[in-house]
C-alpha cells in the first residue's frame, strides 16, 4: 500500500463510480413506490437508515460525508441509504431537511394505510432530493 | 453473550463498540454480522484511514477480510471520536470505493 494516496485520482475514480451508480438508477422513484420504503432514525447514533423493499446485503458507498448509498453489488441498484449525523445534517442542509420531511410524510401515509397518489409524488420527490444532494457533493 | 468490545486503534486511542449498538446495527444490515470478530483488527491495523472533513468522522478500511458475492470489497468501519480522545464505532459496512477525504493512515 502506498504511503500517500493520490486524492486527485481517488476523487476522479469516485466521481466516475457515482455516475455509474446514478446511471443504473433512473427507475429509483418507481422502485421506491413499488417496493416501499422504511426509515429508522437511531437517536443514539444519530444515523438515519432508509431501506427500499426488504433489507439485503449491500455495498455502502459515500456520496458526501453525510450521505451513503446502499447498493446491490451486481446491478448497482440503490437498495437504501444512510445519513450520518442525520439531525445535524438536516439543520445544516435544506436537502437533508426535505429528505427527513418526506420520510416523515411517507410514514404518516403508511400509518393511514394510504397508497394514495400523493405517496407516488413523495417517492419522486425523495429520488429527486437524493440526486440533488449527490449533484451538490 | 455480549458482543461489545474495546480496542486500541492504530493511533493509540481507545475505540468502543457497545453491545446494544451492534445488535441494532446488524438487525437492519444483513451480511455485516459475520465480520464482528475482525472489527478490532480493522481498527488496530487498517490499510487506510480517511477523515471526513465535513463531519470529522474517521473511516477505517481493511481490504482482505470481506467479500460480497464475487466482489472483493473493503471492510469499512466508521468511528466518531468524542473531543478527539476516545472513540466509538458508529457503523460498519462493506464498500467498493474509498471516499476521498483527509488521509490519516498510513501517515502521509
Amino acid at each position: 500500500m502506498a504511503e500517500a494516496l493520490d486524492m486527485a485520482v481517488l476523487e476522479r475514480e469516485h466521481a466516475e463510480w457515482l455516475q455509474r451508480i446514478w446511471a443504473a438508477n433512473t427507475d429509483l422513484a418507481e422502485r421506491m413506490a413499488r417496493l416501499g420504503v422504511t426509515s429508522d432514525l437511531d437517536t443514539k447514533t444519530d444515523i438515519l437508515l432508509v431501506t427500499i423493499g426488504n433489507p439485503q446485503e449491500a455495498l455502502t458507498e459515500g456520496v458526501d460525508d453525510w450521505l451513503w448509498l446502499r447498493i446491490d453489488p451486481d446491478t448497482l441498484k440503490i437498495v437504501g441509504f444512510e445519513v450520518l449525523h442525520a439531525q445535524a445534517a438536516a439543520l445544516r442542509t435544506t436537502g437533508f431537511f426535505f429528505v427527513l420531511g418526506i420520510l416523515f410524510l411517507l410514514d404518516k401515509l403508511r400509518e393511514q394505510g394510504s397508497r394514495a397518489p400523493e405517496a407516488v409524488t413523495l417517492y419522486a420527490q425523495l429520488a429527486d432530493r437524493l440526486r440533488s444532494l449527490a449533484a451538490a457533493a | 453473550m455480549t458482543c461489545g468490545f474495546e480496542v486500541t486503534d492504530c493511533f493509540g486511542r481507545t475505540v468502543r463498540l457497545s453491545h446494544a449498538n451492534w445488535q441494532s446495527h446488524i438487525q437492519k444490515r444483513p451480511g455485516v454480522a459475520k465480520y464482528h470478530d475482525v472489527l478490532p483488527e480493522v481498527l488496530s491495523a487498517p490499510d487506510i484511514v480517511i477523515e471526513a472533513p465535513g463531519t470529522g468522522d474517521y473511516h477505517f478500511y481493511r481490504r482482505d477480510f470481506a467479500r460480497l458475492r464475487l466482489h472483493s470489497v473493503w471492510l469499512h468501519v466508521v468511528v466518531i471520536y468524542d473531543a478527539d480522545v476516545d472513540g466509538w464505532v458508529a457503523s460498519a459496512w462493506v464498500t467498493q470505493r474509498i471516499r476521498p477525504g483527509v488521509q490519516r493512515w498510513p501517515k502521509p
